[in-house]
């Protein structure tokens, strides 16, 4: 199973406090107790906060092993992913330049025009709406279809459903729920956590009890697994691949992310890319030999 | 005769470690929750106090469902009731009416606290009759036992690969 939003504590560059690292551990080892073995930390920015363009090593801050010892757990791969909140998209002409060093990138449209215009120039593999509060614009099928013939998937997130405690901001989010589900209809979803504290986790079959209720449709929970894995295997394509089309690995092997460089120490352009000239050396000294 | 049918919802309360500065007792639990799978699976599976008992746990449902669903949902839950429930596995089994037993899965899920005790509810499994839920939490509890069995010889170095 997959969660590709496990929320790093922090907006910005500043260094986390021990008991922060604690809590994401604790988030991260209580989604893998309910069989949840791929994991993607989610670190959320402004688009006005500046990258460190300079200094490649800090552009990802999310250092895997400094959080959580994967070797323990068998079977748990942490990936990072980076999502940016876009109020005007021609802001982000840079966003290209980020986008290798980070495994999964994503957008949180706040405007229907920002949502449209990211749809149509940015390449990212998820479009996650911010539920909890009012939507200020009508998502329309039209607008939602296109992302999805593109391969875009839409997210929601379940935590501030089971955390938030005034009911007026339940409300929104169950009407956002509503309007996100009439224009996806029940295609493209990919079901994320988002959850800042361990008490939120809930297994996916439990949640989607819950969203059963709101009109989502109980036979498609496969179809959300398939396309976690879809957004995943699209956001590792780009990568470790060629132009994002051809691969020399099977899927599997993708989404193995035990070989990469998680402190960004040796690289200048985007951490993992000299990985795999690496893997790509071996292959063809593999060939020579046959 | 059409016999009254019911639903018996299996479900175990996991009770993550909570930030100390929300509680005090969990100070240890918080910081050595992560160490391994096992020590992580035995946190959340861990028996729970007495004040969890089949009654609050009736109540804080019975709660939830009028807070989501309102007076038409609160009226489905006229058959609810706690068959069984176990401090030490802290897993239990709850009789509801078949018809609208989605919006009790939906009010389950959504519960954060019993007695002011943050808890997770799963539901595992779902059935009609009492005995399969029963097998169903037999086998359950094997599987997790073989889990942290295999977890622990793995730690000690005679397990290499799993």
């Amino acid at each position: 199973m997959y969660d590709l939003n496990v929320p790093w504590p922090r907006n910005n560059y500043e260094k986390l406090t021990d008991e922060q690292v604690v809590g994401l551990r604790n988030v991260i080892v209580t989604l893998y107790s309910l069989k949840v073995y791929k994991v993607a930390i989610n670190f959320e920015i402004d688009e006005s906060i500046r990258l460190p363009v300079n200094s490649p090593q800090e552009i990802n801050p999310i250092k895997v092993p400094e959080i959580i010892d994967v070797a323990k757990f068998p079977g748990l791969s942490v990936y990072t992913r980076l999502t940016v909140v876009v109020n005007d998209s021609s802001k982000l002409v840079s966003f290209n330049k980020f986008q290798n060093y980070f495994d999964l990138v994503a957008i949180k449209p706040v405007s229907e025009k920002a949502l449209q215009l990211s749809i149509i120039n940015l390449n990212i593999d998820l479009i996650s709406v911010a539920l909890s509060s009012r939507l200020n614009f009508y998502l329309k099928h039209k607008i939602v279809g296109q992302a999805i013939k593109k391969g875009v998937k839409f997210e929601i997130c379940y935590d501030s459903l089971i955390s938030s405690s005034s009911s007026m901001s339940r409300k929104h989010l169950i009407s956002n729920l509503i309007q996100l589900i009439r224009a996806t209809r029940s295609n493209g979803v990919v079901i994320a956590g988002g959850c800042t504290d361990a008490i939120n986790v809930r297994s996916l079959n439990n949640i989607v009890n819950f969203f059963e209720t709101l009109g989502l449709k109980r036979n498609k929970i496969n179809q959300f697994i398939e396309n976690s894995r879809y957004v995943l295997m699209n956001g590792r394509l780009r990568i470790n691949s060629y132009k994002q089309v051809i691969a020399l690995d099977d899927d599997d092997e993708l989404l193995d992310n035990s070989k990469d460089d998680p402190m960004g120490n040796s690289v200048v352009n985007g951490y993992k890319k000299q990985k795999r000239k690496g893997d790509a050396d071996e292959q063809t000294v593999k060939r020579t030999k046959i | 005769m059409v016999r009254l049918k019911q639903r018996y919802i299996l479900f175990e309360i996991l009770q993550p470690p909570q930030a100390p500065k929300e509680c005090h007792e969990d100070r240890d639990l918080f910081t050595t929750f992560a160490e391994s799978p096992s020590t992580g699976l035995l946190t959340l599976h861990r028996s729970s106090p007495s004040s969890i008992n089949p009654k609050a746990i009736t109540n804080s449902i019975k709660q939830h469902v009028q807070e989501y669903y309102g007076d038409f949902g609160a009226g489905f839950l006229m058959t609810l009731n706690v068959k069984y429930f176990n401090n030490k596995t802290s897993t239990g089994i709850i009789r509801c009416g078949n018809q609208n037993f989605q919006y009790v899965l939906g009010a389950m899920t959504l519960i954060n606290k019993i007695e002011s005790k943050p808890v997770i509810i799963r539901c595992t499994h779902v059935s009609g009759t009492i005995k399969k839920c029963e097998q169903f939490a037999s086998q359950k509890n094997r599987e997790l036992i073989r889990c942290i069995e295999v977890d622990q010889k793995r730690a000690r170095g005679k397990l290499h690969t799993i």
